[in-house]
Protein backbone atom coordinates (compact mmCIF):
# COMPACT_ATOMS: atom_id res chain seq x y z
CA UNK A 1 0.00 0.00 0.00
CA UNK A 2 1.56 3.31 -0.96
CA UNK A 3 1.80 6.35 1.32
CA UNK A 4 -0.98 8.32 -0.38
CA UNK A 5 -3.49 5.51 0.08
CA UNK A 6 -2.43 5.17 3.74
CA UNK A 7 -2.96 8.92 4.30
CA UNK A 8 -6.42 8.79 2.72
CA UNK A 9 -7.42 5.82 4.86
CA UNK A 10 -6.23 7.51 8.08
CA UNK A 11 -8.00 10.76 7.14
CA UNK A 12 -11.19 8.89 6.28
CA UNK A 13 -11.18 6.98 9.57
CA UNK A 14 -10.64 10.25 11.50
CA UNK A 15 -13.56 11.87 9.66
CA UNK A 16 -15.77 8.86 10.31
CA UNK A 17 -15.01 9.06 14.06
CA UNK A 18 -15.81 12.79 14.04
CA UNK A 19 -19.22 12.23 12.45
CA UNK A 20 -20.25 9.19 14.45
CA UNK A 21 -23.20 9.48 16.80
CA UNK A 22 -24.33 7.61 19.91
CA UNK A 23 -27.74 5.98 19.97
CA UNK A 24 -28.83 4.98 23.43
CA UNK A 25 -31.92 2.88 24.07
CA UNK A 26 -33.10 3.17 27.67
CA UNK A 27 -34.93 0.42 29.46
CA UNK A 28 -35.05 0.22 33.21
CA UNK A 29 -36.54 -1.67 36.12
CA UNK A 30 -38.24 0.36 38.84
CA UNK A 31 -39.39 -1.75 41.81
CA UNK A 32 -42.97 -1.55 43.03
CA UNK A 33 -43.00 1.03 45.85
CA UNK A 34 -43.61 -0.16 49.40
CA UNK A 35 -46.59 2.15 50.03
CA UNK A 36 -50.18 1.85 51.13
CA UNK A 37 -52.81 1.50 48.37
CA UNK A 38 -55.67 3.98 48.72
CA UNK A 39 -58.63 1.87 47.58
CA UNK A 40 -61.15 4.73 47.71
CA UNK A 41 -59.48 6.89 45.04
CA UNK A 42 -59.14 6.07 41.36
CA UNK A 43 -56.78 7.84 39.01
CA UNK A 44 -56.72 8.83 35.34
CA UNK A 45 -53.22 9.45 34.04
CA UNK A 46 -52.28 11.62 31.08
CA UNK A 47 -48.76 12.15 29.74
CA UNK A 48 -47.27 14.66 27.34
CA UNK A 49 -45.52 13.54 24.14
CA UNK A 50 -42.09 13.81 25.75
CA UNK A 51 -43.02 11.02 28.13
CA UNK A 52 -44.66 8.59 25.72
CA UNK A 53 -42.03 7.09 23.43
CA UNK A 54 -39.69 10.06 23.82
CA UNK A 55 -36.59 10.26 21.64
CA UNK A 56 -34.17 12.92 22.80
CA UNK A 57 -32.04 14.63 20.15
CA UNK A 58 -29.53 17.29 21.14
CA UNK A 59 -30.03 20.89 20.03
CA UNK A 60 -27.69 22.51 17.52
CA UNK A 61 -25.32 23.87 20.20
CA UNK A 62 -24.91 20.46 21.82
CA UNK A 63 -24.55 18.70 18.45
CA UNK A 64 -21.18 20.43 17.96
CA UNK A 65 -19.88 18.74 21.12
CA UNK A 66 -21.28 15.26 20.74
CA UNK A 67 -24.19 13.81 18.84
CA UNK A 68 -26.25 11.66 21.13
CA UNK A 69 -29.74 10.36 20.45
CA UNK A 70 -31.52 8.82 23.43
CA UNK A 71 -34.56 6.63 22.90
CA UNK A 72 -36.53 6.45 26.14
CA UNK A 73 -39.33 4.34 24.66
CA UNK A 74 -42.13 4.16 27.21
CA UNK A 75 -39.74 3.92 30.19
CA UNK A 76 -40.90 7.22 31.71
CA UNK A 77 -44.59 6.35 31.28
CA UNK A 78 -44.04 2.95 32.94
CA UNK A 79 -42.24 4.68 35.82
CA UNK A 80 -45.18 7.04 36.55
CA UNK A 81 -47.76 4.27 36.13
CA UNK A 82 -45.77 2.03 38.49
CA UNK A 83 -45.67 4.70 41.22
CA UNK A 84 -49.19 6.16 40.92
CA UNK A 85 -50.86 2.76 40.55
CA UNK A 86 -49.22 1.70 43.81
CA UNK A 87 -51.12 4.48 45.57
CA UNK A 88 -54.39 4.60 43.60
CA UNK A 89 -56.53 2.27 41.51
CA UNK A 90 -56.64 2.92 37.78
CA UNK A 91 -59.94 4.58 36.86
CA UNK A 92 -62.14 2.50 34.62
CA UNK A 93 -63.99 4.78 32.19
CA UNK A 94 -66.97 2.40 31.97
CA UNK A 95 -67.42 2.69 35.73
CA UNK A 96 -70.12 5.35 36.22
CA UNK A 97 -70.46 5.18 39.98
CA UNK A 98 -71.15 8.84 40.97
CA UNK A 99 -69.80 8.32 44.51
CA UNK A 100 -66.45 7.12 43.28
CA UNK A 101 -63.61 9.58 43.90
CA UNK A 102 -61.51 10.16 40.81
CA UNK A 103 -58.43 12.30 40.42
CA UNK A 104 -56.78 13.31 37.15
CA UNK A 105 -53.00 13.41 37.05
CA UNK A 106 -51.21 15.10 34.19
CA UNK A 107 -47.45 14.59 33.88
CA UNK A 108 -45.13 16.78 31.78
CA UNK A 109 -41.40 16.52 31.27
CA UNK A 110 -40.07 20.01 31.92
CA UNK A 111 -36.30 19.43 31.67
CA UNK A 112 -33.89 16.69 30.77
CA UNK A 113 -30.25 17.70 31.15
CA UNK A 114 -26.96 15.88 31.26
CA UNK A 115 -23.23 16.41 31.54
CA UNK A 116 -20.72 14.10 29.92
CA UNK A 117 -17.08 13.64 31.06
CA UNK A 118 -16.07 15.78 28.05
CA UNK A 119 -18.38 18.69 28.87
CA UNK A 120 -17.79 18.62 32.65
CA UNK A 121 -14.06 17.79 32.48
CA UNK A 122 -14.39 15.00 35.04
CA UNK A 123 -14.80 11.23 34.98
CA UNK A 124 -18.56 10.92 35.32
CA UNK A 125 -21.92 11.30 33.62
CA UNK A 126 -24.56 13.37 35.46
CA UNK A 127 -28.25 13.35 34.50
CA UNK A 128 -31.22 15.45 35.68
CA UNK A 129 -34.94 15.09 35.08
CA UNK A 130 -37.57 17.65 36.10
CA UNK A 131 -41.28 16.92 35.80
CA UNK A 132 -44.34 19.10 36.38
CA UNK A 133 -47.30 17.18 37.75
CA UNK A 134 -50.76 18.65 37.91
CA UNK A 135 -53.44 17.00 40.08
CA UNK A 136 -57.10 17.78 39.35
CA UNK A 137 -60.41 16.55 40.67
CA UNK A 138 -63.03 14.89 38.47
CA UNK A 139 -64.38 18.34 37.46
CA UNK A 140 -60.91 19.44 36.34
CA UNK A 141 -60.43 21.80 39.28
CA UNK A 142 -56.78 21.99 40.20
CA UNK A 143 -55.95 20.36 43.55
CA UNK A 144 -52.17 20.60 43.56
CA UNK A 145 -49.09 21.16 41.38
CA UNK A 146 -45.90 19.27 42.08
CA UNK A 147 -42.38 19.61 40.80
CA UNK A 148 -40.55 16.28 40.95
CA UNK A 149 -36.89 15.91 40.08
CA UNK A 150 -34.46 13.05 39.71
CA UNK A 151 -30.66 13.04 39.64
CA UNK A 152 -28.20 10.31 38.79
CA UNK A 153 -24.48 10.14 38.34
CA UNK A 154 -22.14 7.39 37.28
CA UNK A 155 -18.35 7.33 37.12
CA UNK A 156 -17.05 6.00 33.79
CA UNK A 157 -14.67 3.66 35.73
CA UNK A 158 -14.98 0.07 34.62
CA UNK A 159 -17.88 0.64 32.19
CA UNK A 160 -17.40 0.19 28.47
CA UNK A 161 -18.83 2.47 25.76
CA UNK A 162 -22.16 4.07 26.61
CA UNK A 163 -22.85 1.90 29.66
CA UNK A 164 -21.91 4.58 32.23
CA UNK A 165 -24.24 7.11 30.54
CA UNK A 166 -27.09 4.57 30.44
CA UNK A 167 -26.54 3.76 34.12
CA UNK A 168 -26.61 7.46 35.05
CA UNK A 169 -29.97 7.81 33.20
CA UNK A 170 -31.35 4.70 34.93
CA UNK A 171 -30.23 5.99 38.35
CA UNK A 172 -31.85 9.38 37.65
CA UNK A 173 -35.14 7.69 36.61
CA UNK A 174 -35.07 5.51 39.73
CA UNK A 175 -34.40 8.63 41.82
CA UNK A 176 -37.37 10.34 40.13
CA UNK A 177 -39.57 7.39 41.11
CA UNK A 178 -38.30 7.53 44.70
CA UNK A 179 -38.90 11.28 45.01
CA UNK A 180 -42.33 10.93 43.38
CA UNK A 181 -43.31 8.17 45.82
CA UNK A 182 -42.21 10.25 48.82
CA UNK A 183 -44.03 13.35 47.51
CA UNK A 184 -47.23 11.38 46.88
CA UNK A 185 -47.01 9.81 50.34
CA UNK A 186 -46.63 13.25 51.95
CA UNK A 187 -49.42 14.89 49.92
CA UNK A 188 -51.96 12.07 49.84
CA UNK A 189 -53.79 13.33 52.92
CA UNK A 190 -54.22 16.75 51.32
CA UNK A 191 -55.60 15.13 48.13
CA UNK A 192 -58.00 12.93 50.09
CA UNK A 193 -59.24 15.89 52.15
CA UNK A 194 -59.71 18.10 49.09
CA UNK A 195 -61.76 15.64 47.06
CA UNK A 196 -63.80 14.64 50.09
CA UNK B 1 13.02 -13.24 23.52
CA UNK B 2 12.45 -16.89 24.40
CA UNK B 3 9.06 -18.23 25.46
CA UNK B 4 10.21 -18.99 29.00
CA UNK B 5 11.41 -15.39 29.45
CA UNK B 6 8.07 -14.05 28.22
CA UNK B 7 6.26 -16.38 30.65
CA UNK B 8 8.42 -15.19 33.58
CA UNK B 9 7.78 -11.52 32.74
CA UNK B 10 4.04 -12.17 32.38
CA UNK B 11 3.97 -14.03 35.70
CA UNK B 12 5.89 -11.18 37.35
CA UNK B 13 3.37 -8.66 36.03
CA UNK B 14 0.46 -10.62 37.50
CA UNK B 15 1.94 -11.61 40.84
CA UNK B 16 3.98 -8.56 41.81
CA UNK B 17 2.02 -6.55 44.33
CA UNK B 18 3.08 -3.24 45.83
CA UNK B 19 3.45 -2.68 49.56
CA UNK B 20 0.54 -1.36 51.58
CA UNK B 21 -0.12 -0.54 55.25
CA UNK B 22 -3.47 -1.34 56.84
CA UNK B 23 -4.90 0.23 60.00
CA UNK B 24 -8.16 -1.09 61.46
CA UNK B 25 -10.06 0.63 64.28
CA UNK B 26 -13.10 -0.52 66.20
CA UNK B 27 -15.36 1.28 68.64
CA UNK B 28 -18.27 -0.33 70.50
CA UNK B 29 -20.88 1.98 72.02
CA UNK B 30 -23.44 -0.43 73.48
CA UNK B 31 -23.96 -4.15 73.98
CA UNK B 32 -25.59 -6.05 71.10
CA UNK B 33 -26.35 -9.57 69.89
CA UNK B 34 -27.28 -11.26 66.62
CA UNK B 35 -28.61 -14.76 65.98
CA UNK B 36 -28.25 -16.94 62.87
CA UNK B 37 -31.77 -16.21 61.63
CA UNK B 38 -31.29 -12.44 61.86
CA UNK B 39 -29.89 -10.31 59.07
CA UNK B 40 -27.71 -7.31 58.46
CA UNK B 41 -27.62 -5.05 55.43
CA UNK B 42 -24.92 -2.75 54.09
CA UNK B 43 -25.80 0.65 52.67
CA UNK B 44 -23.44 3.36 51.45
CA UNK B 45 -24.06 7.02 52.16
CA UNK B 46 -25.44 8.98 49.24
CA UNK B 47 -23.45 10.76 46.53
CA UNK B 48 -25.96 13.56 47.13
CA UNK B 49 -24.00 14.26 50.34
CA UNK B 50 -20.64 14.07 48.59
CA UNK B 51 -19.91 10.47 49.55
CA UNK B 52 -18.19 8.53 46.75
CA UNK B 53 -18.07 4.94 48.02
CA UNK B 54 -17.50 2.83 44.93
CA UNK B 55 -20.10 0.26 43.78
CA UNK B 56 -17.44 -2.41 43.37
CA UNK B 57 -16.30 -1.84 46.97
CA UNK B 58 -19.87 -2.41 48.19
CA UNK B 59 -20.11 -5.60 46.07
CA UNK B 60 -16.76 -6.79 47.45
CA UNK B 61 -17.83 -6.11 51.06
CA UNK B 62 -21.19 -7.88 50.60
CA UNK B 63 -19.65 -11.02 49.13
CA UNK B 64 -16.67 -11.02 51.49
CA UNK B 65 -18.82 -10.85 54.67
CA UNK B 66 -21.16 -13.48 53.25
CA UNK B 67 -18.24 -15.88 52.63
CA UNK B 68 -16.49 -15.32 55.94
CA UNK B 69 -19.24 -16.29 58.36
CA UNK B 70 -22.52 -18.16 58.88
CA UNK B 71 -23.49 -16.61 62.22
CA UNK B 72 -26.01 -14.27 60.54
CA UNK B 73 -27.58 -13.53 57.17
CA UNK B 74 -26.49 -10.67 54.93
CA UNK B 75 -29.02 -9.24 52.48
CA UNK B 76 -27.34 -7.84 49.34
CA UNK B 77 -27.63 -4.06 49.17
CA UNK B 78 -29.43 -3.90 45.79
CA UNK B 79 -31.96 -6.58 46.79
CA UNK B 80 -32.68 -4.68 50.04
CA UNK B 81 -33.15 -1.39 48.16
CA UNK B 82 -35.55 -3.05 45.70
CA UNK B 83 -37.62 -4.63 48.48
CA UNK B 84 -37.83 -1.36 50.42
CA UNK B 85 -38.10 1.00 47.43
CA UNK B 86 -38.25 4.05 47.73
CA UNK B 87 -37.15 4.35 51.37
CA UNK B 88 -33.45 3.46 51.16
CA UNK B 89 -32.49 5.09 47.83
CA UNK B 90 -29.46 7.45 47.72
CA UNK B 91 -31.66 10.55 48.05
CA UNK B 92 -34.16 9.15 50.56
CA UNK B 93 -32.18 6.81 52.87
CA UNK B 94 -31.30 8.02 56.37
CA UNK B 95 -27.87 9.65 56.24
CA UNK B 96 -27.35 9.77 59.99
CA UNK B 97 -28.76 8.00 63.04
CA UNK B 98 -30.94 11.07 63.69
CA UNK B 99 -32.79 10.40 60.38
CA UNK B 100 -33.67 6.83 61.36
CA UNK B 101 -36.86 7.47 63.42
CA UNK B 102 -38.47 9.24 60.42
CA UNK B 103 -38.11 6.16 58.17
CA UNK B 104 -38.94 3.69 60.95
CA UNK B 105 -42.07 5.71 61.71
CA UNK B 106 -43.48 4.25 58.49
CA UNK B 107 -45.48 1.19 59.57
CA UNK B 108 -44.97 -0.68 56.27
CA UNK B 109 -41.19 -0.30 56.49
CA UNK B 110 -41.06 -1.26 60.16
CA UNK B 111 -43.26 -4.32 59.59
CA UNK B 112 -41.21 -5.55 56.64
CA UNK B 113 -37.93 -5.09 58.55
CA UNK B 114 -39.42 -7.13 61.37
CA UNK B 115 -40.74 -9.89 59.07
CA UNK B 116 -37.35 -10.16 57.34
CA UNK B 117 -35.58 -10.02 60.73
CA UNK B 118 -33.23 -7.27 59.58
CA UNK B 119 -31.60 -6.21 62.83
CA UNK B 120 -28.62 -4.07 61.85
CA UNK B 121 -28.01 -1.54 59.11
CA UNK B 122 -24.35 -0.84 58.41
CA UNK B 123 -23.68 2.55 56.82
CA UNK B 124 -20.52 2.63 54.75
CA UNK B 125 -18.68 5.85 53.95
CA UNK B 126 -15.31 6.53 52.37
CA UNK B 127 -13.48 6.06 49.11
CA UNK B 128 -10.14 5.33 47.46
CA UNK B 129 -8.10 8.37 46.47
CA UNK B 130 -4.79 8.94 44.74
CA UNK B 131 -2.80 11.36 46.90
CA UNK B 132 0.37 11.95 44.94
CA UNK B 133 1.95 10.76 41.76
CA UNK B 134 5.28 11.34 40.11
CA UNK B 135 7.77 10.02 37.57
CA UNK B 136 7.62 9.72 33.83
CA UNK B 137 7.00 6.88 31.46
CA UNK B 138 7.24 7.10 27.71
CA UNK B 139 6.47 4.52 25.11
CA UNK B 140 7.34 4.51 21.43
CA UNK B 141 6.68 2.20 18.52
CA UNK B 142 8.34 2.00 15.14
CA UNK B 143 8.53 -0.37 12.19
CA UNK B 144 11.18 -2.45 14.00
CA UNK B 145 9.17 -2.79 17.24
CA UNK B 146 8.35 -0.75 20.30
CA UNK B 147 8.99 -0.34 23.97
CA UNK B 148 8.67 1.80 27.07
CA UNK B 149 11.21 3.48 29.28
CA UNK B 150 10.88 5.28 32.57
CA UNK B 151 9.51 5.00 36.08
CA UNK B 152 6.14 6.18 37.45
CA UNK B 153 4.69 5.86 40.94
CA UNK B 154 1.66 6.98 42.90
CA UNK B 155 0.26 6.80 46.43
CA UNK B 156 -3.28 5.53 47.06
CA UNK B 157 -5.30 5.76 50.26
CA UNK B 158 -8.42 3.67 50.81
CA UNK B 159 -10.26 4.95 53.88
CA UNK B 160 -13.65 3.43 54.75
CA UNK B 161 -15.85 3.59 57.82
CA UNK B 162 -18.72 1.29 58.79
CA UNK B 163 -21.23 2.57 61.31
CA UNK B 164 -23.46 -0.17 62.79
CA UNK B 165 -27.05 0.91 63.52
CA UNK B 166 -29.46 -1.17 65.58
CA UNK B 167 -32.80 -0.81 63.80
CA UNK B 168 -34.90 -1.99 66.73
CA UNK B 169 -33.24 0.33 69.26
CA UNK B 170 -32.66 3.14 66.72
CA UNK B 171 -29.12 3.64 68.04
CA UNK B 172 -25.59 3.37 66.77
CA UNK B 173 -23.94 0.36 68.42
CA UNK B 174 -20.45 0.91 67.09
CA UNK B 175 -18.02 1.87 64.33
CA UNK B 176 -15.38 0.00 62.40
CA UNK B 177 -12.88 1.66 60.09
CA UNK B 178 -10.16 0.54 57.72
CA UNK B 179 -7.41 2.80 56.44
CA UNK B 180 -5.04 1.36 53.84
CA UNK B 181 -2.21 3.29 52.21
CA UNK B 182 0.03 1.96 49.51
CA UNK B 183 2.45 2.92 46.79
CA UNK B 184 2.10 1.55 43.29
CA UNK B 185 4.85 1.81 40.68
CA UNK B 186 5.56 1.00 37.07
CA UNK B 187 9.23 0.55 36.19
CA UNK B 188 9.75 0.14 32.46
CA UNK B 189 12.80 -0.99 30.55
CA UNK B 190 11.29 -1.95 27.18
CA UNK B 191 8.41 -3.79 28.96
CA UNK B 192 6.49 -1.95 31.71
CA UNK B 193 6.01 -4.02 34.90
CA UNK B 194 3.13 -2.67 37.00
CA UNK B 195 3.61 -3.26 40.73
CA UNK B 196 0.23 -2.30 42.15
CA UNK B 197 -0.69 -1.77 45.78
CA UNK B 198 -4.23 -3.11 45.98
CA UNK B 199 -5.40 -0.71 48.65
CA UNK B 200 -9.13 -0.99 47.89
CA UNK B 201 -9.22 -4.79 47.97
CA UNK B 202 -7.07 -4.80 51.15
CA UNK B 203 -9.52 -2.32 52.73
CA UNK B 204 -12.44 -4.55 51.69
CA UNK B 205 -10.72 -7.56 53.22
CA UNK B 206 -9.77 -5.73 56.43
CA UNK B 207 -13.16 -4.10 56.92
CA UNK B 208 -15.09 -7.32 56.25
CA UNK B 209 -12.86 -9.22 58.75
CA UNK B 210 -13.50 -6.53 61.33
CA UNK B 211 -17.28 -6.45 60.76
CA UNK B 212 -17.43 -10.26 61.12
CA UNK B 213 -15.34 -10.14 64.31
CA UNK B 214 -17.47 -7.23 65.61
CA UNK B 215 -20.59 -9.41 65.45
CA UNK B 216 -18.75 -12.49 66.74
CA UNK B 217 -18.22 -10.55 69.98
Amino acid sequence: MNNAVKKILILQSLLLIGCSSQNLVIDTFIPKPLVKMNESISVQLTFDDQIQNFIFSPEELQKKEASIEINFGNTQQKLFENVFLSFFKLSNESDNDPDKKIILIDVKLDKFEYLTPQTAANQKYSVWFKYIINIKDNNENSIDDWVVTGYGEQETGIFQGDEAFKRAIRIALRDTGANLSITTQEKIENITNTIS
Amino acid sequence: MSRSKIKIIFLLMITTVGCSTTRIDEEVNTAFTITDDESIVLLSNSYHTGNQTELDFMDCLNSSISKKQNAFEIIPTRQFQNLFYPWFEPSTAPQSIEDLPKILGNELVKEKLSVMKIKYLIKITGETKTNASSGALSCAAGPGGGGCFGFAWWDDTSAYNASVWDLSQETSVGNVSANVTGTSMIPAIVIPIPILARTQSNACDGLSDQIVSFFSG
